[in-house]
């Protein structure tokens, strides 16, 4: 079966899940140890709680790009994207630091990433499409989210760096996206 | 930063942390010990991640430090006798495309710990061989090789070819 199922090694672990859901829940025992011994070992930056919103924001924010991922890394991943496309744009190849938000380099690859992200999506089936959207709408929520949580909580190091990581998968999201789309692209060519 | 802030944290990246972990042991719940042990660990450490790297490979290296650590002491060797894995253990519910993930899963079991540690963490958690080496403690050029020997052997235990660059 295998020779006909996977194409190659690579694409066989190309399709495993990263994420897999443990048979009981973790989360108690964790808890239970960072209240008691481990909890006094490190210091408490403040008392600042995070919205209920924002927690489930997180909560999805994890999930979706890996959904989206998933869809986009089926095998036979021609079947998801539209035959029909007219789009000819080749994928941009841009390597992206997350170390300066700010940084002008930062904001024109992102640019970039987003501009062939946004030629590409017509070439996605319309229910791949509608996924991916879907996920990048709960990113960017989630982006909009930890910014509000970091106005009442500036100095929190978790929240800066999860806002670090919607950035991150935002663009994560546009590349898969590019990728995706590419060996439809080359069958044209 | 308050219980509540860390459970969130949890919940984003649990999934991500225990399939390493699951995939470095072969043992669910030998994986699930480390996962516990990885987040805990990161409870304690959240105070010095300067956010120089990704969270996500900063919790990566945790938790390959826990597994490492359990096979240190002695709690890994039973990976070998650890259960057959199947969907209940993978969590997977998707019919063929489970049955197709199992067959890779296990052929990634009977692999050499070296390469499979080297496998999981380049060719499915997307790590570079300088990220492989440092979390493992291995040289770039063993990592290299060890990736190599382990696509060889689960292409001729999956009956597959292998991509050439």
């Amino acid at each position: 079966m295998n020779g006909e199922t996977f194409g190659s090694v690579d694409e066989a672990l190309a399709r495993l899940p990263r994420a897999l859901t443990p048979a009981r829940d973790l989360w108690p025992a964790i808890a239970q140890a960072t209240a008691s011994g481990a909890a006094r070992e490190r210091p408490e930056p403040g008392p600042a709680r995070w919205p209920v919103a924002l927690a489930a924001s997180l909560a999805l924010v994890g999930l979706v790009a890996a959904l989206s991922f998933s869809v986009l890394r089926q095998p036979g991943a021609s079947a998801l994207l539209a035959q029909d496309s007219t789009t000819s744009t080749p994928a941009k190849q841009t390597r992206v630091s997350f170390e300066s938000p700010r940084n002008v380099a930062f904001i024109s690859a992102r640019a970039a990433l987003e501009t062939t992200y946004q030629e590409r999506l017509a070439m996605l089936a319309p229910a791949t499409r509608a996924r991916v959207q879907a996920d990048l709408e709960t990113i960017r929520k989630a982006n909009a989210d930890i910014r509000d949580a970091l106005s009442r909580d500036p100095a929190s190091p978790l929240l800066q760096q999860l806002l670090r990581s919607t950035w991150q998968q935002e663009i994560d999201l546009y590349t898969e996206v590019s990728q995706a789309t590419e060996p439809m692209l080359t069958r044209r060519t | 930063m308050v219980g509540t802030d860390f459970e969130a944290l949890y919940r984003a990246h649990v999934g991500q942390v225990y399939g390493l972990c699951l995939r470095l042991t072969g043992q669910a719940a030998l994986a699930e010990d480390c996962t516990q042990d990885c987040f805990i660990a990161a409870w304690r450490a959240l105070p010095s991640f300067e956010g120089r790297s990704q969270f996500s490979t900063w919790l990566h290296r945790i938790a390959v430090n826990a597994v490492l650590t359990r096979r240190r002491r002695g709690r890994g060797d039973a990976l070998r006798d650890a259960g057959e894995l199947d969907g209940e253990a993978l969590r997977l519910t998707d019919g063929a495309d489970a049955a197709d993930t199992i067959d890779v899963e296990r052929a990634l079991r009977r692999l050499p710990p070296g390469a499979r540690d080297v496998l999981v963490l380049v060719g499915i958690y997307g790590h570079s061989h300088e990220e492989s080496a440092a979390l493992l403690g291995i040289a770039i050029g063993t990592s290299k090789a060890q990736l190599h020997r382990a696509r060889q052997l689960l292409a001729t235990q999956l009956g597959m070819g292998l991509e050439t660059a």
